[in-house]
């Protein structure tokens, strides 16, 4: 079912104008508002704060060329905040977490107008720094970087529950009516987290600890499975490398506890239509293979995935209304990816041919969602 | 008082002439024919004179400081040609500089005749040196003319000597003091003491102490979308204490034994970038150093002179951070370093005009931290430097031969990484017409620069393999002064084109979000001009108009890969234009300077990305100031309007400078 997508705006011209020397304002666009027809998704852009790079959101329309970009500065004429780091669409509103600006942005969907903006250096609630969002029965749960996860209510906009979930809470997901919390301590670097936890979403309790692999970021469900992310240690030295993993978590009767089976090495995973997408790529020095797989939880085997290779993928996005795979990337300098220069998506249809690249705001793409989830 | 005024210069000009000697008998004088004296003393140490060096020397001594109304060290810095400041705001704000393009790294600062290291980032935060207790601040871009230095003063590409005030005359017995008071807006205090007795013949000692405080709650503008909103600095205060003893013993009039104890403590909050919607800030920044140095210097014959010093120096960071991301909930890093240093010099005059010298230099430094990845690396250092200048005619020429053997050890590291290589430099300088103060000149150097401990060692962004960065550099001058008329005693210009090539250059790139890595990947081309101008309008007896300017063009240019985004763009932060001007009446009531400094646009990034340029400033300031002499002493005011015209702007992308502030200090020296 096609549905319409209402975009608010359109962008001024691509490069953002520069200023004079005696003007020190930051550019802005201000375009006026254009609904636009179409399936499409949001793409949120980190910036570069050191570097004095906004982050912002784009907006892709399927049927169009081109990716909106700024569209949150457009519509209220203010910047959505530093590290624009997770959101999501649910019922006429848009949820957006900015991790160094620390702040909640609560737009409308149809115009992208702030509705309110919750900051939460002021709140009540603890939990600072959001980092992920997901959605579930009129509340937006979200992984708070300081050791959180804190529950919003889509009806009175405030935060009502706030628990303790253990250090660097990364990339939470929703598994039969539980949500799953990989504990990273990711700011613990070389002694990283091996935990994750089970919180009940009613009750805001966490249920069970359960230990995975080392360093763990992210949980995704596929055929109704559980998998969880690990990303190692990062390290370049091969002699103490622990590689980044991708896991089935499991429940194991003679242990009566949670255990993790190994599926495959993985740097970002994403489910599309109860597979696993996988691309692997090694942090070491020298001309790293990367790989791009698909793993089926079904049969258990896993098979080279025949798409189109970006530059440098830093997230995958399975729009299953639209049916389209979006991959974004960084560009390269040289033999690294930039985190300064304009990143770009990739549109996919289902049966993986490549449709459109869009160019995207600065910094490259942190995190894309669409209006359908 | 006249006779008095030429006998001075005489004695200067000696001392230039004798490279360090102190036994030349003939002298020039700038306006009458030669004279000979004999019997001349000639006691301290020489000022490079920017005009006749082979290399570009720019100094700015106290009383040039204060008649052009510098008002901190970085404005000081800013008042060089070629010199490229990074200012962190502020009172508290760091302040580094970078000269003509080769980044912090390369610039070597020299402290009262030994050179300062910071072996963790390589870069010597300028800001802890107040101006109450310095006499000069002089950059040597290239090679000084100056071949009786330890042969570590002269690895650096450039470098900044600061020397703080003299040893008390040691020809007159009795007590000096000096004790002042400044004060000034955002809550700033800033008494200092100095001072300083002599026994009338050989044995002299001073001793200096100040303190900082600041709020430095400064307001500033933000701009947001299209609103502005207005702000202010929080978490920024500073209070910062800095103590010296130094002694000095002559036994003979040929020989001189120095010693100096250093101490600094400087506890500071950091406010941060400015982040949207969000002012908390719970950085803490402690840094303390204290270090010993001696240093003994005689002249066998005259041939022959000898030198040595030995330093000790101690460092400590203690940095913390209060966020609930870090493990529980607090960031704590102490990071200590120590130098142990010794040099040896010689100094040969064979003949009249020529001069050779020889100096050995050897240093260790260690680096420890409370960190998990601590490695505790170790780096130990072996200079040699063989310098020749010949003077003939009204041609002089300086040549350096500089062998470096530099060896790095760490924990987990089997046997160490050794580094050497032989760096030369030549410079000559020329006078082509007899009677006129008009000279040519050029100079080449080469030299590396060692890997600081951060790049090869930091987690998640070290690289143990790192090699030495080369630099090369070509200048080529000229310099002009003369008396045009008795209402224009003094004019001089300088004029710089260069040429600065940076191979092997140390540049850090991402593996990903979470680990980068430090690589020679790069190479840059600097291509520049520089220039001044010096003008003194005696407009009467009593009214003098004093005109100075400084403008710099630089052009660098990334040149790694053709493919690589920021190919022949301009490297981060470095403005193509700058420049510095002041215009101080001298008068018999109170002086008067008007001074501006600024720079065109920048970006902060050398990949140069749109919407991110820093746009250009021009800060404008205004300075009174008079001496007011007493019955046994003399009474110093002075009062500094900084960005007169309050303009925002920026030097570090979201580091806001001030606003409109001000300043009054008063002193009373005896």
């Amino acid at each position: 079912m096609k549905k319409f997508l209402y975009i608010a705006l359109a962008v001024a011209a691509t490069g953002l104008a520069s200023c004079s020397d005696d003007d020190p304002k930051r550019p802005v666009n201000d375009n006026p508002l254009a609904p636009i027809e179409g399936y499409g998704a949001y793409v949120l852009n980190q910036g570069n704060y050191y570097n004095g790079i906004e982050g912002g959101l784009s907006v892709i329309d399927y049927d169009s060329p081109t990716a909106m970009k700024n569209v949150f500065v457009a519509a209220n004429k203010r910047s959505l905040g530093d590290t624009p780091q997770c959101g999501v669409a649910y019922g006429s509103k848009i949820y957006i977490g900015t991790s160094v600006s620390n702040t909640i942005e609560v737009i409308d969907r149809a115009t992208c107008k702030a509705v309110k903006q919750i900051k939460l250096a002021e709140s009540s609630m603890p939990g600072r720094s959001p980092y992920c969002m997901i959605t579930h029965k009129g509340k937006v749960f979200i992984s708070m970087y300081d050791g959180y996860l804190a529950r919003l209510d889509t009806l009175t906009l405030e935060i009502d529950k706030s628990i303790p979930v253990g250090p660097n809470p990364d990339q939470i997901a929703l598994y039969r009516g539980k949500i799953y919390v990989p504990v990273s301590d990711g700011m613990n670097w070389p002694n990283y987290g091996t935990t994750a936890c089970v919180v009940d979403p009613q009750s805001m309790t966490v249920e069970r600890t359960f230990t995975v692999g080392l360093n763990p970021t992210q949980f995704v469900e596929a055929d109704d499975r559980l998998f969880v992310l690990c990303k190692g240690n990062y390290s370049t030295d091969p002699t103490t490398l622990v590689p980044s993993w991708l896991y089935e978590v499991k429940w194991d009767e003679q242990k009566n506890d949670y255990k993790t089976v190994p599926v495959c090495t993985a740097s970002i995973v994403c489910e599309i239509d109860d597979r696993i997408a996988v691309i692997n790529q090694p942090w070491t020095e020298g001309d790293p293979i990367i790989e791009y797989k698909l793993y089926d939880p079904e049969s258990g085997k896993t098979t080279e995935w025949n798409i189109q290779h970006v530059d440098y993928a830093n997230a995958i996005f399975y729009d299953d209304e639209a049916d389209r795979v979006l991959i974004a990337s960084y560009v390269m300098n040289g033999k690294y990816p930039s985190y300064d220069l304009p990143g770009y998506v990739n549109v996919y249809d289902d049966r993986f041919r490549f449709q459109t690249k869009y160019e995207i705001g600065a910094a490259g793409p942190a995190c894309i969602f669409t209006h359908t989830k | 008082m006249r006779k008095r005024h030429k006998i001075d210069i005489a004695l200067l000009l000696v001392a230039v002439s004798a490279s360090g000697s102190e036994a030349a008998t003939v002298v020039e004088t700038p306006d009458t024919a030669t004279t000979h004296l004999t019997g001349v003393t000639v006691e301290g140490t020489r000022d490079a004179d920017g005009m006749k060096s082979s290399a570009p020397v720019h100094t700015l001594d106290a009383g040039r400081m204060l008649s052009t109304g510098v008002t901190d060290i970085g404005d000081a810095m800013r008042r060089m040609p070629g010199v490229n400041l990074r200012d962190y705001g502020g009172t508290g704000g760091m302040k580094t500089v970078s000269v003509r393009g080769l980044g912090s790294q390369h610039i070597g600062v020299v402290y009262d005749g030994v050179s300062l290291g910071d072996i963790q980032g390589g870069q010597i935060d300028l800001s802890r040196y107040s101006l109450d207790n310095l006499s000069s601040i002089l950059l040597t871009v290239g090679d000084a003319d100056d071949i009786y230095m330890p042969a570590r003063a002269v690895s650096s590409a450039s470098s900044v000597v600061i020397s703080s005030l003299k040893s008390p005359d040691m020809h007159q017995p009795g007590p000096e003091y000096k004790v002042s008071l400044r004060a000034g807006s955002f809550g700033m205090w800033n008494p200092a003491a100095r001072f300083a007795a002599s026994n009338g013949r050989n044995l002299g000692m001073s001793a200096n102490a100040d303190f900082i405080h600041a709020r430095n709650d400064y307001p500033f503008t933000l701009f947001n979308g299209e609103g502005t909103s207005r702000e202010r600095r929080v978490n920024s205060q500073i209070n910062s204490g800095h103590a010296e003893l130094n002694g000095i013993w002559k036994p003979n009039a040929a020989s001189s034994l120095q010693a100096k104890f250093y101490w600094f403590d400087n506890s500071r909050h950091l406010p941060g970038p400015v982040i949207y919607y969000n002012n908390e800030s719970n950085e803490r920044l402690r840094e303390r150093n204290v270090f010993g140095q001696l240093s003994y210097g005689t002249r066998l014959s005259s041939k022959v002179s000898v030198k040595g010093l030995f330093k000790y120096n101690w460092a400590s960071t203690h940095y913390t951070d209060s966020d609930g991301r870090y493990p529980g909930g607090f960031l704590d890093q102490r990071y200590t370093q120590r130098e142990e240093y010794g040099s040896a010099s010689v100094l040969y005059l064979p003949f009249a005009g020529f001069s050779a010298s020889y100096a050995a230099d050897f240093w260790h430094n260690s680096l420890s931290s409370n960190l998990k990845s601590n490695r505790r690396p170790l780096r130990n250092s072996f200079l040699q430097c063989v310098a020749l200048k010949y003077s003939v005619w009204r041609l002089s020429v300086v040549a350096r031969g500089l062998w470096s053997i530099v060896h790095d050890r760490s924990e987990g590291a089997d046997g160490g990484k050794t580094s050497d290589r032989f760096s030369p430099s030549v410079g000559f300088t020329v006078r082509p017409l007899e009677g006129e103060q008009w000279r040519l000149r050029a100079s080449y150097k080469n030299v590396m620069r060692m890997p600081t401990f951060n790049e090869l060692y930091f987690d998640h962004y070290g690289t143990v393999n790192l090699n030495p960065e080369i630099a090369e550099q070509f200048n080529i001058g000229t310099t002009w002064s003369r008396r045009l008329a008795s209402w224009l005693p003094e004019f001089g210009l300088t004029a710089d084109l260069y040429l600065n090539n940076v191979k092997n250059k140390i540049v850090a790139m991402p593996y990903n979000m979470f680990v980068w890595t430090m690589t020679n990947l790069g190479r840059v081309r600097v291509l520049g001009i520089d220039a001044t101008l010096n003008a003194d309008f005696r407009l009467t007896s009593a009214h003098h108009l004093e005109v100075s300017g400084n403008y710099s063009y630089q052009r660098a240019a990334p040149r790694t890969d053709p493919a690589m985004h920021d190919w022949m763009k301009q490297l981060a932060y470095t403005p193509l234009n700058s420049g510095a001007w002041s215009l101080t009446w001298k008068n018999p009531w109170v002086n008067l300077v008007v001074h501006g400094s600024g720079c065109s646009a920048r970006y902060p990034s050398s990949l140069n990305v749109e919407g991110t340029r820093i746009p250009g400033y021009m800060e404008v300031g205004l300075t009174l100031y008079r001496d007011i002499r007493l019955r046994h002493c003399a009474l110093e005011l002075r009062a500094d309007m900084t960005n007169l015209l309050d303009k925002q702007y920026e030097i570090i992308a979201r580091y806001p400078m001030p606003g409109r502030a001000w300043a009054l200090s008063v002193a009373i020296r005896h």
